[in-house]
């Protein structure tokens, strides 16, 4: 027997103790459950706590030792990548390789001499999951620091390990510096994942007036908008007073005095001096989100190559005091205000081709309901 | 081989090899020995997790149902207060405040049961997860002429976070003791039985506080509590359904995950008079319209007839069809439909958009039928 399964055998004998051992002491207690005090209960929790805590480590592993793809090396320009699979056959082998040696190249042209730093980590691990007998798979990409995962609807492909690898590279370069943190990195790096439609809409559609101001071209606003997060300063910061109602409605509050309720009920019936008295005592949601924000890190990317990259994973001692804005117009090679405006064009130039792509709905109707018709007059067709 | 069955052979042939090659593979072998040994050590885990919720939630009980027993008994309705010397002194004022405030709101003088609130300070053990959070419980009369107590349990290292959520009020339904009186032994046992699920309050808490337009049942959010599968099948015309809303036999809570339920099953049965409260309420108007039923009823009936219903001998859903005169499944039913919008069970589409497919489809039919040089006679 191989050591990882004595080591199993012996946990799963440790496990049916500790079980007899709970077991025991709920059946000698008097009077069962119902009549054990708070003191024995909460020794009862702490023991099937300790149960549970070795049962996760049983399962743990059982996944490590039965790995088909076991503790595979690539290395390939310079980087080296080693990797383990789960429920992954040998077929599966050749198609995480391809994965690999794509996304790596991706990489090494997007972000040149600033690949390694982005891929700085002791092993990465790809493990696929089956979510029940007919369900999806989910592929865990871990680098030892997070988890990146992405839900397979099919047999793993090249696509999907390369995709892993550009979003884990992405994540990493937000999370070297400090004051990109607040914003998403993931799609920075990939091609094939275009936000700026969906940023454009939140913004035309969003309950903060700075949003709104921001898609309606005001500059000064879309900075608030892409600025560092303030949580503390968002009422006065994004929002107006005819927001405030929203913000009331939506957003948090600890208070649960009934004068709180009391106003708030006023405010949502229509009393805007209530809605500004108790506002103050609300948090809202972040109106925009890190996606929203991480836009500007993939435009300053788009704008300054793997030059971009590469100075953002430089560190200066001045950047310390820079703001996300001026170190990604620094990234970039431009000024902070050309940055920004050059973001508003991208963003809200993706909002144009929505409203005309495609057939129209009209026209496919038409035209499969002709066909239809046209063939059910013509004998020959059947 | 005529036409037809070669056109259907043939649409037959080409779905069979779409599915073929489109259809998703998962690349897993479910027999395998090893995937098999995965899911077992995996659900092994996912059991104990389940072993030690259970056990926490039965410990919160536990530390409740003491802190109640140490209390003094003694003759006579009373409210009691005692609070941990560890709340801090603004807490402890608030929360005085609060109980005094629910008392007077429900009537004139003293209150007709003994009612207590009890702010207890616990230690906690380091493998608890929950030993963190601030727990709130309705410990109900285990003998009718106990007091019924509302236990703020909170943990030692955050004393001041003793307090309930604006979804609550305090007193829960120690406001039906407080108002009416001593229930008889038969209501007492109900309360317990039913875990106050439609009298957990007595006034609607601000918190909850909804629209006065009827709720659309059509539209929930992802998670429930299992008063909204009830409340839809008591409006979709289920009797039986309609009288769990009221008098529920099963487990009550968020339906959003089995284990879950399976918690909470197992819990149920165990410290069945103590109540731990659940702060958040994930769709406010079906959970107000249920945990206000008990509610309802008293206003509905006045106070001398509500009071004569909850210290008879009857329970309190056998005795509603002789006090309003239809089954206990009409009024809930009633009750609901009053305050909801039309909903009918099972999958379905917009009338309009049914309607106007289906005329579509019979304009093409005659046109096809009536214009076409193949005539089906």
């Amino acid at each position: 027997m191989s050591e990882p399964r004595l080591a199993i055998a012996g946990l799963a004998i440790a496990r049916g103790a500790l079980a007899l051992g709970v077991a025991a002491t709920l059946a000698l207690s008097p009077g069962g459950a119902a009549a054990q005090s708070s003191l024995e209960l909460r020794a009862r929790a702490d023991s099937a706590q300790r149960r549970a805590t070795l049962l996760r480590e049983a399962y743990r592993r059982v996944i490590e030792q039965d790995a088909p793809i076991a503790d595979r090396t690539l290395s390939l320009d310079g980087v080296t990548l080693r990797y383990r699979g789960m429920d992954l056959g040998s077929a599966d082998s050749v198609r995480v390789v391809e994965g690999v040696t794509r996304g790596l190249a991706r990489l090494r042209a997007g972000t040149g001499a600033a690949l390694p730093a982005l891929l700085d980590t002791a092993a990465w691990s790809l493990d696929v999951r089956r979510r029940g007998p007919f369900g999806s798979s989910d592929l865990y990409v871990r680098d030892g620091r997070t988890n990146w995962r992405h839900t397979l609807k099919h047999p793993i492909q090249a696509t999907d390990v390369e995709a892993g690898l550009l979003t884990r590279a992405g994540d990493r370069l937000v999370e070297r510096t400090e004051q990109l943190r607040d914003r998403m990195g993931w799609f920075a790096l990939r091609p094939d994942v275009a936000p700026w439609g969906e940023v454009a809409r939140r913004l035309a559609t969003n309950w903060s007036a700075a949003g709104r101001a921001c898609a309606a071209g005001a500059l000064a606003s879309c900075r608030l908008v892409l600025e560092r997060y303030r949580p503390k300063e968002a009422v006065t910061r994004y929002f107006e007073p005819r927001d405030y109602r929203d913000v009331v409605v939506s957003g948090a509050s600890s208070a649960t005095d009934s004068l709180f309720f009391a106003s708030k009920a006023r405010c949502v019936a229509g009393a805007d001096s209530a809605c500004a008295r108790i506002v103050r005592d609300i948090t809202p949601a972040d109106p925009f989100g890190g996606a929203v924000r991480g836009t500007l890190l993939a435009h300053a990317i788009e704008l300054g190559g793997d030059a971009a990259v590469a100075r953002l994973v430089e560190r200066r001692p001045a950047d310390a005091d820079l703001e996300a804005i001026s170190l990604l117009a620094d990234a970039a090679g431009v000024s902070e205000d050309s940055l920004i405006a050059s973001w508003h064009r991208r963003t809200f130039a993706a909002l144009e081709p929505a409203s005309g792509a495609g057939v129209p709905l009209i026209l496919s109707t038409v035209a499969w309901s002709g066909l239809l018709f046209v063939a059910s007059r013509r004998r020959r067709y059947l | 081989m005529n036409a037809l069955a070669r056109w259907t052979l043939g649409t037959i042939g080409v779905a069979g090899l779409a599915a073929a090659v489109i259809v998703p593979k998962t690349g897993i072998d479910a027999d395998d020995p090893r995937t098999r040994e995965r899911e077992e050590a995996y659900r092994a885990w996912q059991d104990a997790v389940v072993d030690v919720r259970v056990a926490s939630e039965l410990a919160w009980r536990a530390e409740a149902r003491e802190a109640v027993r140490a209390l003094p008994r003694g003759p006579g309705a009373t409210a009691l207060v005692r609070i941990d010397a560890r709340v801090p002194a603004r807490v402890a004022t608030r929360l005085r405040e609060q109980f005094d405030a629910e008392l007077r709101a429900l009537g004139d003088g003293a209150p007709r049961h003994p009612v207590a609130l009890i702010v207890a300070v616990i230690d906690s053990l380091p493998a608890r997860s929950d030993a963190l959070y601030a727990r709130s419980a309705t410990v109900l009369p285990e003998r009718v002429a106990d007091p019924c107590a509302v236990v703020l349990l909170t943990p030692e290292k955050f004393p001041g976070r003793a307090g309930i959520a604006g979804t609550q009020r305090l007193l829960g339904p120690c406001a039906f003791y407080a108002q009416y009186g001593t229930p008889s032994e038969a209501n007492n046992a109900w309360m317990r039985d039913t875990r106050a699920t439609a009298a957990a309050f007595r006034t609607v808490p601000h918190g909850l506080a909804v629209d006065a337009k009827p709720i659309d049942l059509e539209r929930r959010g992802r998670y429930a509590e299992s008063s909204l599968l009830d409340i839809l099948a008591c409006r979709a015309g289920d009797a039986a359904r309609c009288r769990a809303v009221f008098a529920p036999s099963g487990p009550d809570g968020l339906l959003y995950s089995d284990s879950e339920s399976e918690i909470r099953r197992r819990v149920r049965d165990q410290d069945a008079g103590v109540l731990l409260r659940q702060g958040y309420v994930y769709d406010a108007g079906t959970y107000v319209l249920r945990a206000g039923l008990l509610a309802r009823l008293a206003d509905q009936l006045g106070p001398e007839r509500f009071g004569a219903l909850w210290r008879g001998s009857v329970r309190i859903d056998e005795a509603v069809p002789q006090q309003l005169g239809r089954p206990v499944e009409r009024w809930v039913y009633d009750e609901i439909a009053a305050r909801t919008s039309t909903y009918r069970a099972g999958p379905t589409l917009p009338a309009v958009s049914v309607g106007l497919a289906l005329a579509i489809i019979a304009a093409f039919g005659v046109v096809a039928i009536t214009r076409s040089p193949r005539r089906l006679a």
